[in-house]
């Protein structure tokens, strides 16, 4: 199998595979600011239920939306910064030199594209594949951990 | 053959009516010629070179061996520019590599003689380099492309007279017989002697064109063509001086 050319990715002059490396800790940061958030939200909210119902007043648990809120924050970030950076791997052809009018003349025009798009490319990916599948997780977490009962009939859906 | 047909480029600023950079150009230019392309600042002389490399918009056509310049052909044509188009982290070394993934006809042996020659060091990055040595290095990577048009604009700025002095001979050297040189410099008694053809830009107007032989046989030299195309008045300066002295009266 070949292996992946990660200078090949970035800019020229500049290390593709600690850039990637970035990328790939921002996205697992992500993920895990969204779990802990979650989890965290999630727990504390089923807590106050359980002990409401307990005492016999009754506190529905709050909308799976509700609890959702700023779990997506660490990929709202990405969303915002990886663009840019693929904004500035191609302004840095126009730092110190003129790059840009070798970059522009060679026989393949998709280097350019692919020195300064694929890895923001490939973190907004990634970063919507996780944060699908930590929505699938939560969802998950959200229906098997609640008892029914709790819910406000249809509640976990965000809709009272 | 480069041939360049009504180029035409208009620049605009603003509400500013638009600049003409580039007015009609047309000129072809053949297999083997180092051509020199003169003209004052702002007459158009780098708006040329890249409208023939396509790095700026332009009306008009630029045919080579009649097809337009795609990226098919483009591998044809090189670049050495006073603005450097090298990467200033990359190494010497590192550019080798990348023109020889994207330039089938790199030049590996004149790369390391020219390399040698200008005793520039191979891994060091060349934000390092001294203004003189990056413009040996541009000039350097535009040499060993491979590319049958090598477009140099201004490449020497900076260097001193005997680095340039050897630049010329080298070059004069190494050149084959159908590689072709267009040189844009304001250094004109200096390449006097090595371009074989000159072009003059005014205003964005082609105004001159002589074969430096014609010019030699006819008596005359490329200084005098160039004075005498762009009307050059030779005691403009003294003039000046005794419009400025005339007022003074003696104490």
């Amino acid at each position: 199998m070949r292996r992946l050319d990660w200078e090949a990715l970035a800019p020229l002059g500049q290390d593709g595979r600690r850039t990637a490396r970035r990328i790939g800790l921002c996205l697992g940061l992500s993920t895990l600011w969204g779990l802990c958030q979650f989890l965290a939200s999630f727990l504390d909210a089923r807590q106050t239920v359980l002990w409401a119902a307990r005492l016999g007043e009754r506190f529905p648990m709050p909308s799976f939306a509700a609890l959702l809120s700023r779990t997506m924050l660490g990929f709202e970030i990405l969303a915002v910064f990886l663009p840019l950076a693929a904004a500035g791997n191609y302004l840095s052809h126009y730092l110190e030199t003129r790059s840009i009018y070798l970059m522009r003349r060679l026989p393949d025009r998709r280097d350019l594209w692919r020195r300064c798009l694929a890895l923001p490319a490939a973190g907004l990916l990634g970063g919507v594949v996780l944060a699908l599948a930590l929505l699938g997780l939560f969802l998950a977490v959200y229906r098997l951990c609640t008892p029914w009962e709790l819910t406000a009939g249809g509640a976990w859906w965000g809709m009272q | 053959m480069l041939e360049l047909k009504n180029l035409y480029k208009d620049y605009r600023a603003g509400h500013i009516s638009p600049q003409k950079a580039l007015d009609g150009v047309s000129v072809a230019i053949g297999p083997g010629e180092i051509v020199g392309l003169f003209g004052e600042n702002g007459a158009g002389k780098t708006t040329l070179m890249k409208c023939i490399l396509g790095l700026i918009r332009y009306r008009g056509e630029v045919l080579l061996d009649g097809e337009p310049v795609t990226r098919r052909n483009i591998a044809r044509l090189s670049f050495a520019t006073c603005e450097h188009s090298f990467f200033p982290a990359l190494t010497a070394e590192g550019h080798r590599d990348f023109y020889r993934m994207h330039f089938p006809r790199w030049r590996e042996k004149r790369f390391r003689a020219l390399l040698e020659f200008f005793s520039l060091p191979a891994n060091r990055a060349l934000r390092h380099f001294s203004t003189g040595q990056k413009n040996q290095f541009e000039v350097i990577l535009a040499l060993s492309q491979g590319a049958d048009y090598i477009l140099m604009d201004e490449p020497f700025a900076g260097n001193d007279l005997f680095n340039r002095e050897d630049f010329y001979k080298v070059l004069l050297g190494i050149l084959e017989p159908t590689e072709t040189v267009v040189l844009s410099t304001h250094l004109l008694e200096e390449v006097e002697r090595f371009v074989s053809r000159a072009l003059l830009l005014r205003r964005g107007k082609l105004v001159g064109d002589a074969s430096t032989l014609d010019l030699e046989e006819r008596g005359g030299s490329l200084t005098a063509y160039v004075k005498e195309t762009y009307g050059y008045e030779p005691d403009r300066v003294s003039r000046a001086l005794d419009r400025l002295t005339e007022g003074e009266e003696e104490p």
